[in-house]
C-alpha cells in the first residue's frame, strides 16, 4: 500500500515513516507543508494520504483544508488526518463527503501501533476511522438532545460509539468481549431507533450512523 | 468679556490731550499762516497733513494700546508740523524746519522696520533706523552749519542721498525677508504696505527731480509729495488694526476675568493669543515626570527651538518650570510683555499643566493595562505553541517506542505487557496535557477563530446548549478573540456550576466595527462579581473595559443569568 505523509515535525515524520514501513506500508513521499503535500498527492496517485492539521506556512488549519481538496479530487485517494486535538465540525467536513475513505484521529493514536496501522488500512479500503475523543463529544451531545439516542442504553451506547469510530461488528465484539452475535443485536436496536435501513455494507452502515449522530449532535447555526 | 480697567481709562485721557494739544498746534500755525497769504495754501496743506498723522496715531494707539506703532504714527505727524513750520517764514522756526525737514522719511523707515509691533527687532533692522535718523536729522544740521559753503553743501546732499539710498536698499532686503519669513494671510497685509511705505520714502525725496525733468510746474511734485505722505499713517493704521493682530487688551483685566470665571483648559491658550495678538501662540506645559513639555492634551511637543521665528519663554511659579509661552517673534517683539502675560498667568498654566499630566497618565495607564493584556495573549499563544511543537511530540514518540518495544519479535510477554502498560500511561499523560494546551489557548482558536472555538466548548458542554454564530472571525482583532472566547468559556461553566443550568444559548453577532456576545441560561440567577463565579466575571469585565467594550450582566434570582458583551472588533 503506497502512502504519502505530511507532517512538519522532523522526528515525528520519520516516526510514522518507521511504523508504517515496518508494517508493511510502502512510503513513496514525506513532506512537511500543505503546499508539498497538494503537490506530490497527484503526480505519486498513492492509495492512502496521512496528514497533520497544522502545518507551515500558517500553521493553523491547512493540512485539513488540503485533504479535503484531496478527497475531492482523487475520490480514490484515502485521507486520514491527524491532529493535537479533535473536534466535532472537522470531523463533520471530512465526512461531508458522504463517502468513505477518511479518518480523523488524535495523533497520541499512533502509539498505539496495531490499532493505528489496522485503522489506517480500514479506511484505505473505503472505510472510516474517527477518535473515540470526537465521537464521545458526538454521542454525549446526541443522546442529550436526541430521544432516539437518549433511549439507548449503556451497552447500546457503547456500541455505537463503536460503529461511529468506523469498526466492524467483528471489531466491536473483540473489543467488548462480545459474541458478534450479540453485537448484530444490539446494532439492529440502534438501527431501529435511529429509523435506519439495515445496511449488510459495514462502511456504508457507519457513514448513516455518523450522519445521524452529526445531524443530532448538531449545536447551533454557524455562519 | 470684559476687559477694561483703569489703566484704558487713563490712556483714553493721555490721548485726547493729545488730539486736543494737535488740534491747537494745527489751528495755531493756520492762525500763523494768514499772515503769509502766499504760502496760505502750503500752510493748510501741511497742517491737514499733521492732523492726519497724529488721528491715524491716536486711533492706533487706542485700538491697540500693546502696539508701539500708534506712538510712532503721532511721532511721524510732529515731524509734518516740523518740516511745515518753514513756510510760516519765521527765521528761528525755519532752521528747526530745516533740520527736521527729511525726519519723517527715518520715521517711515522706521514704522516699515517696526510693524506690525511697532518695536524693534534685530540688530540689523535698529542699525538702519538709527542710520536714517542720523541721516535726516544730523546730516541735515549739519547742512543748516555749513550753509555757506555751496561745494560742502554739494558734497554733503551727495552723501545724505547716496546713505539714504544704501539705507533703503538694506531695508528693502530685510522687509522682503520678512515678506517671506510670514504665512499666507499676513503676507497679503504686509507686502503693499511694504510696497507703499519703500517707495514713498524713495519718491517723496525724488519727486522734485522726477517733476523736473518731465518739465511739469514744481508745485506738481508739492502735491505728490503731500499726498504720498498723508497716505502713509492710514496705511500703517489699517495694517495694525486689519492686518490679523487682534485687539491688544489689559493683563491685569485678563487676570482677573481668569480668576473669576475658573478658566477651562486651553483658555489660557486662546486668551493669550487673542491678548498677545499671535494666532499662532501656543502654551506647553512641562512635565517633570517625563522632563519633556506636552500640549494641553498631555502629547510631547516638538521642542523646535532651531526655529529662530519662534520664542520659547518659560514659565515658572516658584521657580519650579510649568510651562513655555511658544509664540512668533515677528509679531510680538517686546520679550517682557509676554513675560509678565507669563507670569500672571503662571497659576493658571500650572493647573493647566497638571490636568494635561492627569490626562497623560490616564492615556499612558489605559495603554499599558491593553500592553498587559496583549503581552498575557501573546504569552499564552507562545505556550500553547510550544506545548504542541514540543511536549506533545515528545510524548506521542515516547508512547510509540514504548509499544515499539511491546512489540517487538524477541520481546518477552512481561516486556510486553509492561511496556504496553507504559504507552497507556502516556497516552494518559498526553491526554492531561492536551487538556491543559486547550484550556490555555483552545486549537480551534488558533486554527479557525472564534466561532469554531465557541462550538468546541458548546459541544464539549455538559447541558444542552446553543449557539447561534454569525461573524467574520478574520475580522476580528487577537485581543478582541481571546477576550470573547474567554467571556464564552467563563460563562458557559459558570452556567453549569454555579446557575445550575439545564439548558444555554450563545450569540455571537457582529454590528458594523462591534462584536456583540450573548450568553444567556435558564438557571438560578443572582450571579454577580462578588459572589462564587464574582472573580472570574470581574477579570473579564476589565478586560473588556480595557478594550473599550460594554460589559452587562442580567441576574435576578430565579430568572437565569444573562450575560451581554460588547467589543471593538478591530484593536
Amino acid at each position: 500500500m503506497r502512502v504519502v505523509i505530511g507532517e512538519d515535525e522532523v522526528l515525528l515524520r520519520e516516526g510514522v515513516r518507521h511504523l508504517l514501513e515496518s508494517d508493511g506500508f510502502e512510503v513513496v513521499a514525506a513532506v512537511g507543508t500543505a503546499v508539498e503535500l497538494e503537490a506530490e498527492v497527484p503526480r505519486l496517485q498513492p492509495d492512502l494520504v496521512v496528514t497533520d492539521i497544522r502545518m507551515p506556512p500558517t500553521h493553523t488549519d491547512e493540512g485539513l483544508l488540503a485533504a479535503l481538496r484531496i478527497r475531492r479530487a482523487h475520490p480514490s485517494i484515502a485521507v486520514v488526518v491527524l491532529s493535537q486535538y479533535v473536534q466535532r465540525r472537522y470531523a463533520t467536513e471530512l465526512l461531508d463527503t458522504n463517502t468513505g475513505g477518511v479518518g480523523y484521529l488524535l495523533k497520541q493514536r499512533i502509539a498505539d501501533v496495531t490499532t493505528f496501522t489496522s485503522d489506517l488500512r480500514r479506511v484505505a479500503q473505503g472505510g472510516t476511522a474517527l477518535d473515540p475523543e470526537v465521537v464521545a463529544v458526538m454521542v454525549s451531545r446526541a443522546s442529550r438532545v436526541s430521544d432516539a439516542v437518549g433511549s439507548l442504553t449503556p451497552r447500546q451506547l457503547e456500541v455505537l460509539g463503536l460503529m461511529a469510530e468506523g469498526r466492524s461488528n467483528a471489531g466491536i465484539a473483540s473489543h467488548l468481549h462480545l459474541s458478534e452475535k450479540s453485537v448484530v443485536q444490539h446494532t439492529s436496536k440502534i438501527y431501529d431507533a435511529f429509523g435506519l435501513p439495515v445496511d449488510a455494507d459495514d462502511h456504508r452502515r457507519v457513514l448513516a450512523v455518523i450522519r445521524f449522530l452529526s445531524a443530532a449532535s448538531d449545536t447551533g447555526r454557524v455562519s | 468679556m470684559s476687559l477694561r480697567s483703569g489703566r484704558q481709562g487713563s490712556l483714553r485721557l493721555a490721548l485726547l490731550v493729545v488730539v486736543g494739544c494737535a488740534l491747537l498746534l494745527g489751528i495755531i500755525q493756520i492762525a500763523v499762516g494768514l499772515g503769509v497769504p502766499d504760502n496760505l495754501w502750503a500752510v493748510v496743506v501741511f497742517t491737514a497733513a499733521f492732523w492726519v498723522w497724529v488721528a491715524a496715531g491716536v486711533t492706533a494707539w487706542w485700538r491697540r494700546p500693546n502696539n508701539a506703532t500708534g506712538a510712532l504714527i503721532v511721532i511721524g505727524g510732529i515731524t509734518v508740523l516740523l518740516g511745515g513750520l518753514v513756510n510760516l517764514g519765521i527765521e528761528l522756526l525755519s532752521v528747526i524746519s530745516a533740520v527736521f525737514a527729511t525726519s519723517v522719511l527715518a520715521v517711515v523707515v522706521h514704522l516699515l522696520h517696526a510693524f506690525p509691533s511697532g518695536r524693534l527687532h534685530g540688530r540689523l533692522s535698529i542699525a538702519v533706523v538709527i542710520g536714517s535718523y542720523g541721516v535726516s536729522v544730523v546730516l541735515q544740521a549739519l547742512s543748516i552749519a555749513i550753509r555757506g559753503d555751496r561745494a560742502a553743501i554739494s558734497a554733503l546732499t551727495t552723501v545724505q542721498s547716496t546713505l539714504g539710498i544704501a539705507l533703503m536698499v538694506i531695508t528693502v532686503i530685510i522687509l522682503v525677508g520678512r515678506l517671506r519669513a510670514a504665512d499666507h494671510a499676513h503676507r497679503k497685509v504686509l507686502a503693499p504696505l511694504f510696497l507703499y511705505g519703500s517707495l514713498a520714502v524713495l519718491l517723496i525725496p525724488a519727486a522734485p527731480l522726477v517733476v523736473r525733468a518731465l518739465g511739469e510746474p514744481q508745485a506738481v511734485s508739492g502735491v505728490i509729495q503731500l499726498a504720498l505722505l498723508a497716505g502713509l499713517p492710514i496705511a500703517f493704521l489699517l495694517g495694525v488694526l486689519f492686518g490679523g493682530f487682534r485687539r491688544t487688551g489689559e493683563l491685569e483685566a485678563l487676570a482677573a476675568w481668569l480668576g473669576l470665571s475658573g478658566a477651562p483648559r486651553s483658555t489660557v491658550e486662546r486668551a493669550l493669543a487673542s491678548t498677545m495678538g499671535d494666532d499662532s501662540l501656543q502654551v506647553v506645559y512641562w512635565s517633570p515626570d517625563r522632563s519633556a513639555f506636552v500640549d494641553g492634551l498631555g502629547m510631547p511637543v516638538d521642542d523646535a527651538r532651531g526655529d529662530a521665528g519662534r520664542t520659547w519663554l518659560e514659565v515658572s511659579v516658584e521657580s519650579r518650570l510649568v510651562g513655555a509661552i511658544v509664540y512668533d517673534n515677528r509679531m510680538i517683539a517686546d520679550t517682557d510683555v509676554v513675560r509678565r502675560a507669563g507670569e500672571v498667568l503662571a497659576i493658571a498654566i500650572d493647573r493647566e499643566r497638571l490636568t494635561a499630566e492627569l490626562l497623560a497618565s490616564n492615556d499612558a495607564l489605559l495603554q499599558s493595562r491593553l500592553r498587559l493584556v496583549e503581552t498575557a495573549d501573546r504569552e499564552r499563544s507562545r505556550i500553547a505553541q510550544d506545548l504542541h511543537d514540543g511536549l506533545q511530540v515528545q510524548l506521542v514518540l515516547l508512547a510509540l517506542e514504548a509499544q515499539q518495544i511491546g512489540n517487538a519479535p524477541d520481546a518477552s510477554v512481561a516486556t510486553s505487557r509492561a511496556a504496553t502498560e507504559l504507552r497507556r500511561r502516556i497516552d494518559e499523560a498526553a491526554a492531561e496535557l492536551r487538556r491543559l494546551v486547550h484550556n490555555v489557548l483552545p486549537a480551534a482558536l488558533v486554527e479557525r477563530g472564534l466561532s469554531a472555538a465557541a462550538e468546541d466548548l458548546v459541544d464539549r458542554l455538559a447541558i444542552p446548549a446553543t449557539l447561534e454564530a454569525d461573524v467574520d472571525d478574520d475580522s476580528l482583532a487577537p485581543a478582541t478573540t481571546h477576550t470573547a472566547y474567554l467571556i464564552i468559556a467563563e460563562a458557559l461553566t459558570n452556567a453549569v456550576k454555579h446557575s445550575h443550568a439545564t439548558s444555554v444559548r450563545v450569540t455571537i453577532g457582529q454590528v458594523g466595527a462591534r462584536l456583540h456576545l450573548e450568553i444567556a441560561d435558564n438557571g438560578i440567577g443572582g450571579a454577580s462579581y462578588g459572589n462564587g463565579a464574582g472573580t472570574g466575571i470581574k477579570g473579564l469585565a476589565d478586560r473588556v473595559d480595557v478594550l473599550g467594550g460594554i460589559f452587562a450582566l442580567e441576574s435576578v434570582n430565579g430568572q437565569g443569568t444573562r450575560m451581554r458583551v460588547e467589543l471593538p472588533c478591530g484593536s
